[in-house]
C-alpha cells in the first residue's frame, strides 16, 4: 500500500521542520544560478507539500512531481499549481524522461529503506545531473529492508547479513555486523553506500575529460535524522564541476542556522512542550544563552532543542478549546 | 611498368596496436588479479606443501600509481629474460607444477592495461635486476621487441630477501580514475576474498591498500541426516597429466546471488555462482536430449555446487586466459559437466521437495525444514571424501499432520483495517488470525 494512505503528510511536525530547513539549504545555491530557475523534481504524494514550500518560499516555477500511484484523477486533482507536472509510473523508468541539463534539485524522498531501485534512481539521476545541481536522498534508516525479508523465511540475521552483502558490498569497504543492519549504524552503513554509488557514478562520467576545471565532484551538505514514527535520514549532496568550486564556496552553507559546518548531522528532534510553553520559551528567543531562559518547569533539554528548531516549526493553532 | 621487384608486404603487427588488442578485453580487476596470480605462483614454487604462512602480498593504488610487492620469492634474471617478459610461453620452459599462470601474457597485460611506464624488480637468493619500460617510448621503436635492464635500488624491496615489486605509473585516464574510486577497490578486495580463497586459507596474506583480505568461506549444510554429495574421478583423455576433479553439491542458505555453481582451477576460483547455461542451467529448451537443469530461478537459492579441477600442468585445466570463464571446449570440461548436471539434479529435488512441504505444513512446522534449521553447516574445502546425498528421510522425522492452504483476496482497506484490530503486521497473519477466531468460536 501506498505510504499516503497510511500517513497525512501535512501533520508530521519533525518532517515539516526538516522540509523548511531543506528550503534554507536550498536557498543557498544562488551562485550558481537564481534559485528560482531551479527545476525541482520530488515525490510529492497527494499533499504536496514539498512543493507548496519550495514554489512560495523560493520561487521555483518547472516542478516535477514522480508518481507511481494508479489514481491519476486524484492526484491531478491535488495539484497546487498548474506548473507541477505529474509523471505518472515507477521512478526508475521516468526519471530518465527528464531533462537533467540545467541544474536541478532532486529530492528522492522514499519510504523504505537501501534497495536495489534506490542506486538505480541514483545512477540515472546523477549519471546526467549537470554542475550545480543538488541531489537529496530519504531513506528509512530504522531496519534494512534484509532483515525483514529474512524474517520473513524464517531465517535469523546471519542470513540477512548475508543478503544485505551480496547486494551491496561493492559500496563499503568494513566488515559489517548484525547491528549495522538497524537504527544509528543503519543510517552510516546507508549514508556509505549512497556516497560511494554517486562517487561511482561521477569517476565514470569523468572519463576522457582534458579539461580538469570540468571533471565532476561531490560534496555533502549535509544529513538529517528525524523520525515520524520511523527512524528517517536524508542525505543531501551536491554535484559541480571542479572550476565551480568558487560558486561552491559563496553558497556558505556552513552560516545555516542550523549547521555548524559542512557535512554535519542535523537532528531534527522535536520537544514535548505545550502550546503556552511554547508561546513563553519564543518569546524569549533568539538568544546565545539557552539557559537564562525562563520557565516553569519545562526541562532544559527540551528548550535547547525547541531553541535549535523553533524557527522551522510550523505555526501551532487550535480549533476547539 | 616498374622493373624492379617491389618489396615483400609486411604484416609484422605495429607495437601499438598489438598493446591495443592485447588488454582491449581484460578488465582492470582482472589485471590486479593476474599479478597476484603471479605471486601465488611464486608462493607455490618457494612451499611445495602449499603452507604460505609468512608470505605476504601488498597492493596499493590511487589516482598516480599501482604498486605491487611481495616475498614470495622472486624470480631470477634468466626467467625474467627467458620468459617473464616474453610474450606467449616458451614450449622448454617448465614451469611451477600445478602453477595458475600458465598462458605468459598475465603480468605484461596486466602492465601494458594499467599503465604507460612500469618498473619491475626481483631479487631471489643469488639475484637481484630491475626493468624499467617507457611504453611510449618502446612502442616508438618499431622493431626492437626488448625491454632494458635497469639499476636495482634498495629501498623498493627493503627487508624483503626473496620478492618482487612492480610498479606502474602514468595511468591510463579510465585506469587512474577508477582507481581513485572506492567501489574498485570494494571490488577488488572481494574479488581477491573469492577467487584466491583458498592460497589465503592456506596462509597467505594479502593487503589491499593496508587493509588485510581475508578469505569468504564457502559453507553448506552437513549433518547425518542431511549429507552434501561429494564425487571424485579422473579424467586422462586429451594426454599430458591427469585432472582431478572433485565434484560436491548441497544446499546453503537461502541468498539468491550466492547460489549457483562455483568452478576452480588449481585452487584459483574461476567462476562464482554461476547460474548460465554454461554451467548447464536453463539447458531444457536446446537440449532436450542432454540431461539438463532447470533455469535458475530465487527458489533454488539454496543451491551450492563446486567443481575442483586439479592438475600438474596448467594448461590441461577448463579455464580461458584472463581465467574469467572456463573453457567449454575443453574435454575436460565436457567430462566434468555431464556429471555435474547429472549430481545437480539429486540437490534441486530435494529443494522442490522441501518448497512443496513448506507450502503444505507451513515454514514452521515443515519437518523436513526443521531438520535443515537444526543442521550445522561445513566449509566446502573440508568435503573432501566421496559420499552420495543424502536428504532427511521423511518417515523418520515426526510428520505434523499434513496442511491446506487458503488463499483469497479481500479489499486493501479491509485488509490494512483488521491488521490494525488484531495487531498484526501481514495481510498473510490476518488471514491466520482471523481463521484461528473463527475456529474457536465455531468450535464453542
Amino acid at each position: 500500500m501506498s505510504s499516503y494512505r497510511k500517513v497525512n503528510y501535512s501533520l508530521r511536525p519533525a518532517k515539516h521542520a526538516h522540509r523548511r530547513m531543506m528550503s534554507e539549504v536550498l536557498s543557498c545555491l544562488y551562485p550558481f544560478q537564481p534559485v528560482r530557475e531551479y527545476q525541482y523534481v520530488g515525490f510529492g504524494s497527494l499533499w504536496f507539500e514539498d512543493f507548496k514550500l519550495f514554489h512560495r518560499a523560493l520561487g521555483i516555477k518547472r516542478m516535477i512531481s514522480l508518481e507511481r500511484s494508479g489514481a491519476h484523477e486524484r492526484f491531478l486533482a491535488n495539484r497546487p499549481f498548474q506548473s507541477v507536472d505529474i509523471l505518472f509510473g515507477e521512478s526508475n523508468a521516468r526519471l530518465q524522461e527528464i531533462d537533467w541539463k540545467s541544474p536541478s534539485i532532486l529530492w528522492l524522498d522514499y519510504d523504505a529503506a537501501l534497495s536495489g531501485s534506490v542506486l538505480l534512481d541514483l545512477e540515472i539521476a546523477a549519471s546526467q545531473m549537470s554542475s550545480g545541481s543538488l541531489l537529496a536522498v530519504t531513506l528509512n534508516v530504522e531496519e534494512a529492508e534484509e532483515v525483514k525479508e529474512s524474517a520473513s523465511q524464517g531465517e535469523d540475521t546471519d542470513v540477512a547479513l548475508e543478503l544485505f552483502r551480496s547486494r551491496f558490498s561493492d559500496f563499503f569497504a568494513s566488515k559489517i555486523f548484525s547491528d549495522d543492519l538497524r537504527n544509528t549504524p543503519f543510517r552510516n552503513l546507508s549514508f556509505q553506500i549512497v556516497t560511494s554509488k554517486i562517487e561511482k557514478i561521477l569517476a565514470t562520467r569523468n572519463v576522457g575529460k582534458a579539461d580538469v576545471g570540468e571533471k565532476l565532484i561531490v560534496a555533502n551538505i549535509c544529513n538529517f535524522s528525524y523520525a515520524d514514527g520511523h527512524s528517517m535520514a536524508t542525505f543531501v549532496f551536491l554535484i559541480f564541476e571542479e572550476q565551480h568550486q568558487e560558486q561552491y564556496n559563496d553558497c556558505r552553507f556552513e552560516q545555516l542556522d542550523f549547521l555548524g559546518a559542512v557535512g554535519d548531522l542535523v537532528k531534527v528532534l522535536m520537544p514535548v512542550m505545550t502550546l503556552k510553553e511554547i508561546r513563553e520559551v519564543e518569546s524569549q528567543l533568539p538568544t546565545d544563552d539557552v539557559s537564562s531562559i525562563k520557565t516553569d518547569g519545562v526541562p532544559e533539554s527540551d528548550i535547547k532543542k525547541f531553541a535549535k528548531i523553533y524557527r522551522y516549526l510550523p505555526n501551532f493553532a487550535v480549533l476547539e478549546s | 611498368m616498374n622493373d624492379e621487384q617491389p618489396k615483400p608486404i609486411s604484416a609484422s603487427p605495429t607495437k601499438g596496436f598489438f598493446v591495443d588488442m592485447l588488454i582491449r578485453d581484460i578488465p582492470l580487476q582482472q589485471a590486479v588479479l593476474d599479478l597476484i596470480d603471479n605471486c601465488v605462483d611464486g608462493a607455490k614454487g618457494l612451499r611445495q606443501d602449499d603452507d604460505f604462512s609468512g608470505l605476504r602480498v601488498d597492493i596499493e593504488f590511487s589516482i598516480d600509481e599501482f604498486t605491487i610487492v611481495d616475498n614470495c620469492g622472486g624470480f631470477s634474471r634468466e626467467v625474467a629474460r627467458d620468459y617473464a617478459f616474453r610474450f606467449g610461453r616458451d614450449k622448454k620452459f617448465t614451469s611451477t607444477k600445478h602453477s595458475i599462470g600458465q598462458f605468459g601474457v598475465g603480468m605484461k597485460r596486466a602492465l601494458f592495461k594499467m599503465g604507460k611506464q612500469f618498473v619491475v624488480e626481483s631479487k631471489t637468493a643469488k639475484d637481484h635486476w630491475a626493468v624499467e619500460v617507457d611504453v611510449d617510448d618502446w612502442e616508438s621503436k618499431a622493431d626492437d621487441w626488448t625491454f632494458p635492464w635497469s639499476s636495482p635500488s634498495d629501498d623498493r624491496l627493503q627487508d624483503r630477501n626473496e620478492g618482487t615489486f612492480i610498479k606502474v605509473s602514468s595511468l591510463r585516464e579510465g585506469t587512474a580514475s577508477t582507481f581513485e574510486t572506492s567501489v574498485f577497490s570494494n571490488r577488488v578486495i572481494a574479488s581477491i576474498k573469492s577467487k584466491h580463497r583458498e592460497f589465503i586459507s592456506n596462509g597467505l596474506e594479502v593487503f589491499v591498500n593496508g587493509s588485510r583480505v581475508d578469505a569468504s568461506d564457502l559453507r553448506i549444510y552437513s549433518t547425518s541426516q542431511l549429507k552434501p554429495v561429494v564425487e571424485k574421478f579422473s579424467v586422462s583423455e586429451g594426454g599430458g597429466s591427469p585432472v582431478d576433479i572433485r565434484i560436491v553439491v548441497g544446499i546453503g542458505d537461502p541468498i539468491p546471488r550466492q547460489a549457483g555453481w562455483y568452478v576452480v582451477c588449481n585452487g584459483r576460483v574461476i567462476l562464482d555462482a554461476d547460474r548460465r547455461p554454461e554451467t548447464g542451467w536453463g539447458y531444457v529448451e536446446e537440449n532436450a536430449d542432454r540431461p539438463n537443469l532447470p533455469s535458475f530461478h530465487n527458489q533454488y537459492s539454496r543451491f551450492r555446487g563446486i567443481v575442483y579441477f586439479d592438475s600438474d600442468d596448467a594448461s590441461r585445466v577448463p579455464w580461458n586466459t584472463m581465467k574469467t570463464d572456463i573453457d567449454e571446449d575443453n574435454i575436460v570440461w565436457q567430462k566434468a559437466f555431464d556429471r555435474m548436471v547429472v549430481l545437480a539434479r539429486h540437490v534441486l529435488d530435494f529443494i522442490n521437495q522441501l518448497d512443496r512441504e513448506i507450502e503444505d505444513y507451513g515454514r514452521d512446522k515443515s519437518p523436513m525444514n526443521k531438520v535443515l534449521k537444526s543442521s550445522s553447516k561445513t566449509s566446502v574445502d573440508n568435503l573432501t571424501s566421496p559420499q552420495a546425498f543424502k536428504a532427511p528421510d521423511r518417515s523418520s522425522v515426526a510428520t505434523a499432520p499434513p496442511l491446506t492452504n487458503i488463499q483469497y483476496a479481500r479489499p486493501d482497506n479491509d485488509v490494512e483495517f483488521l491488521k490494525q484490530a488484531l495487531g498484526v503486521r501481514s495481510a498473510r497473519a490476518v488471514g491466520e488470525k482471523s481463521f484461528d477466531i473463527i475456529l474457536e468460536r465455531q468450535r464453542g
